[in-house]
């Protein structure tokens, strides 16, 4: 694997590098501050202009993840026509600029291969174009964190602040203000030889693994997730008293699905302006109560806590299942920016628990 | 205070006069607090009170959501004032008779706005702006309430909405209509400013039905947009002002400017003020035969 | 290749078979679809009236009647209200075949009993014809079938032509009050008519099953009770369903997704299942 080594402060020439390639560059940006004294202060991925204004490494996480750069959040997947009494149909074309995304984090950049799962023709050869044309053109390029903050848990499902899953070209922060720079792939290559101006000698790996062990401290929201799986799977678990427990609160919007870089749910609508018409593929939650609801009226999750329970399992049994992918990534974002607080870690802990008693003690009626 | 309450929720269970007591406990970090379902008299102990109680749980009381159950004698709610103001609100709306609920008011003197500005106090610096302008700092109509309940004076002037509904005011047309467009471009329309909200109590939201499709699902221009007016007219004259639906939107889009300057509209239309009384009906769910107006006829 | 993107099929003929329910044929508009299109009894498909969106039903035509595919459904929501509207000549869009099979295989040399409630004999409806067309591989054919009301029955010319068949028997029946003076079959809900009045033989036989769920499961006790082993047992599912394509995520039970896995499922495969169906 090649490395080398290149100054933090030079970021911004790089960006500017890029985007003279005729790249389109989406790189973290602080979003413009609300006129409030509520507001807190955001970072979003956003196609830059010119390098002057990024925060690529600053923080912890970008609001808004890759997917939507891959999984758009609405687009059209057909065009049609009624004219003289007959339908026609048109494909859509969309542009899939050549867009690389710099300054992604591990836990984001490992939620690709998920979603890919989903979309790509892995999944029973049905292939997605929409989902892998735009990721066909996507360069990523990983910036691994030196810390977390509470909500953070990467290190609970098998990932750490500085893995290169995901990634093309990987960025580590080193204390010299340096940043170490491996190129994981032909596409982290191509953009390793626009940046070349800027890049020098060989990385120290030394230094960014031991950079990597001291950002493995600093995530501190530690669960066990490898005992979840079996637990799952044991099918007698579907009804334990946990999940109305623990979903009672849930109040059943979609900001932690929405939120979520793994989560592939949509919908699609056909919106028509007089003869002519869009069928329309957008973001779906299955935390929404008509989500699985039959023509009938009958709805196989009738209440809330049936539908987190669903996200939970599709979280950590169905995504290895069905798609053999990681479902969770640990990026924090649904326990961030839930607003009664419902986290995925306690129902992660609780499992834990659950599973780590022996058999005789999880018979025992009398034992809670 | 809280040790207060604590007792009176243990003896409202125990006396089985309450089935539940909906209330604050610590929550992940210890920056927030969680809502919490106390059914055992044991549990009150999770039971706190400060200012990272942020959260309007009288949405729960809502006919959406399981509270109160059928067959239950009476749900238990620790509640602000901000919040009892929803409640009453809910009872003018026959969402909920006064006699199935039981409410611990609680003194509060203001929350944070977001919970990562938690810093162990609360100041200028971390204050959510509505509670600046509060006039239910001490709870108007509740059951119990943890010692000696001061007279309150509620008889300031109306004060106009927040400097940014003003701001917003100022700027022409095009340029407000730039602000929102730019803003609806994060809405991605998971309709946590609808879940959140106290008062949106349809069995089935208007932009959820397709026959007719009044609103177009996805989360485009149009549909945003749709979903959002939509979303405060329904809203005008019944919204309590509690900003949850700014503080749950996880894109960190300011929704409750439309109702701040809506709650402005219908005070200087009808001199009403939501969750004051809860036999007076919001003057856009209800008319009178002597109406000045005839399109009623 | 875009994957949703559907053929248009022309509608040749319209049946009203009760007050909201119709029945299409359908032919493809492309040629070379015509010749080359190809399904098995028990694969579904998505059916749209263009402006109105897309709905999953199973193709209720038999594979060995390749001359059209038949589709029915009822006018519930925004595109089965679209597709009601539509008359002869009118286009659809049509997606598919999606899904698994029933195993006719396995089902050589047995006696063969379709159940269903209401709407959910259409999906039977593609195997009773296809082990009709071929009866010299079969046993004797079953037909238990029952709906709320007379009205609500469909393929009523249909039934009274297995009636008259000489390996057939038709046992119909209505609920209680749904009854009209002229109705000369049963009155009760199918699983209590299948076990009390029809009752019968497990020996050698497989019974076919498609109803709502809460029928499915008082079926699966009746037959239980008849002594019919899980084995024995066949039925299909109809969760919600957008892309049936494993991607748009509302038809899972558990690890299982109804669109690629399913809909047919031995009773067997069903028991493992969470109850989320």
């Amino acid at each position: 694997m090649k490395t080398a080594t290149l100054q933090k402060s030079d970021i911004g020439k790089c960006l500017d590098l890029l985007i003279q390639s005729q790249k389109r560059v989406i790189a973290p940006q602080l979003r413009p501050r609300l006129d409030s004294p509520d507001a807190i202060d955001v970072l979003m991925l956003t196609p830059l202009e010119n390098g002057d204004n990024h925060q690529v490494g600053q923080g912890i996480l970008p609001l808004n993840g890759v997917k939507e750069f891959l999984f758009v959040k609405h687009e059209p997947i057909l065009a049609f026509e009624n004219k003289d009494n007959k339908v026609h149909i048109k494909e859509v074309h969309h542009k899939y600029p050549e867009t690389i995304i710099f300054g992604v984090r591990p836990c984001d950049a490992a939620s690709i291969a998920s979603q890919n799962a989903v979309f790509s023709s892995d999944n029973a050869g049905y292939n997605d174009q929409f989902f892998t044309k735009r990721l066909e053109n996507t360069t990523i390029v990983t910036y691994s964190c030196t810390t977390g903050d509470q909500s953070c848990f990467c290190t609970s499902v098998g990932l750490e602040p500085d893995s290169d899953r995901g990634s093309d070209l990987h960025l580590t922060e080193l204390p010299d203000n340096t940043l170490h720079v491996e190129i994981k792939t032909p596409a982290g290559e191509r953009v390793a030889n626009i940046l070349a101006p800027l890049l020098q000698g060989e990385g120290d790996q030394a230094a960014r693994d031991t950079a990597g062990k001291e950002a493995h401290k600093n995530v501190s929201r530690i669960r066990n997730s490898h005992l979840i799986k079996a637990w799952l799977d044991d099918q007698s678990n579907f009804d334990d008293e946990m999940w109305e427990r623990l979903g009672e609160k849930c109040i059943g919007c979609g900001a932690c699905t929405f939120m979520c870089p793994t989560c592939h749910c949509f919908d699609i609508v056909d919106e028509t302006r007089g003869s002519k018409g869009y069928r329309i593929k957008f973001w779906d939650s299955c935390q929404f109560d008509h989500f699985t609801l039959h023509s009938s009226g009958h709805n196989p999750r009738d209440k809330q806590y049936k539908r987190y329970r669903n996200r939970f399992t599709c979280k950590f049994k169905i995504y290895q299942d069905k798609f053999n992918a990681q479902g969770c990534v640990g990026c924090g974002r649904c326990i961030r920016d839930c607003p009664v607080n419902l986290d995925i870690t306690e129902y992660m802990k609780e499992v834990d628990l659950k599973a780590s008693l022996p058999n005789a003690l999880r018979q025992d009626p009398d034992f809670e | 205070m809280i040790e207060a309450i604590r007792t009176q929720a243990r003896n409202l269970l125990e006396n089985k006069e309450v089935d539940v007591i909906i209330g604050y406990a610590e929550g992940s970090d210890s920056t927030r607090t969680t809502p919490v379902f106390i059914r055992k008299p044991e549990e009150v102990s999770r039971l706190i009170f400060d200012p990272r109680c942020i959260n309007s749980l009288p949405l729960y009381l809502n006919k959406r959501h399981e509270y109160p159950q059928k067959g239950w004698k009476r749900t238990g709610i620790i509640a602000k004032g901000c919040d009892i103001r929803a409640i009453t609100q809910l009872i003018a709306e026959n969402q909920l008779t006064r006699e199935e609920v039981y409410i611990i008011g609680v003194p509060c003197d203001g929350v944070v706005s977001h919970f990562s500005k938690w810093d162990g106090r609360l100041h200028d610096g971390n204050q959510a702006t509505k509670c600046a302008e509060c006039d239910v700092h001490t709870p108007t109509d509740c059951d119990f309430f943890p010692g000696e309940r001061p007279e309150v004076d509620r008889s300031a002037p109306y004060k106009v909405s927040a400097p940014q509904v003003l701001n917003l005011m100022g700027l022409n047309t095009d340029k407000r209509f730039d602000y929102w467009r730019q803003e609806f471009d994060r809405c991605f329309k998971c309709y946590a400013c609808r879940e959140v909200c106290p008062h949106c109590s349809c069995n089935i939201c208007i932009t959820d039905r397709t026959q007719p499709n009044w609103v177009d699902q996805a989360a485009h221009t149009k549909g945003v947009f749709a979903w959002h007016i939509t979303r405060a007219m329904h809203l005008v004259g019944r919204c309590t002002g509690c900003g949850e639906c700014t503080r749950a939107c996880p894109m960190d889009i300011q929704v409750d400017l439309f109702n701040q300057r809506l709650k402005d509209v219908v005070q200087e239309s009808f001199g009403y003020k939501s969750g004051y009384s809860q036999d007076e009906k919001p003057p856009l769910i209800t008319y009178k035969t002597d109406d000045s107006e005839d399109f009623i006829q | 290749m875009n994957i949703y993107q559907p053929h248009l099929m022309t509608i040749n003929k319209v049946i009203q078979e009760t007050p909201d329910i119709k029945t299409f044929h359908l032919v493809f508009q492309d040629e070379e679809m015509r010749d080359n299109f190809r399904f098995k009894a028990g694969q579904f498909a998505e059916y749209s009236a263009f402006g109105h969106g897309e709905s999953t039903f199973c193709i209720a035509s038999s594979p060995t009647r390749m001359d059209h595919i038949e589709c029915c459904f009822r006018s519930v929501g925004k595109n089965t209200a679209g597709l009601f509207g539509l008359s002869e000549g009118d286009t659809v869009g049509f997606r598919g075949p999606y899904g698994n099979v029933f195993p006719l295989d396995k089902f050589k040399g047995k006696d063969l009993i379709f159940i269903a409630g209401g709407i959910a004999l259409p999906p039977l409806r593609s195997v009773i014809w296809n082990v009709l067309d071929k009866a010299e591989d079969f046993g004797h054919i079953s037909i238990v079938y029952g709906a709320r009301t007379v009205e609500d029955l469909v393929y009523k010319r249909e039934i009274e032509e297995w009636e008259q068949m000489p390996n057939v028997t038709v046992v119909k029946t209505v609920d209680p009050g749904g009854e009209t003076p002229e109705w000369k079959g049963h009155v009760g809900f199918v699983p209590h008519i299948l076990e009390n009045e029809f009752a019968p033989n497990p020996d050698n036989t497989i019974a076919l099953i498609c109803g709502p769920p809460i029928m499915i499961k008082f079926t699966f006790e009746a037959l239980d009770r008849l002594g019919f082993k899980q084995d024995q047992l066949i039925t299909t599912l109809e969760n919600r369903m957008k892309c049936g394509l494993g991607k748009c995520g509302r038809c899972n039970i558990g690890s299982t997704y109804v669109c690629l896995d399913g809909p047919v499922f031995w009773a067997e495969e069903l028991a493992k299942l969470p109850k989320e169906y």
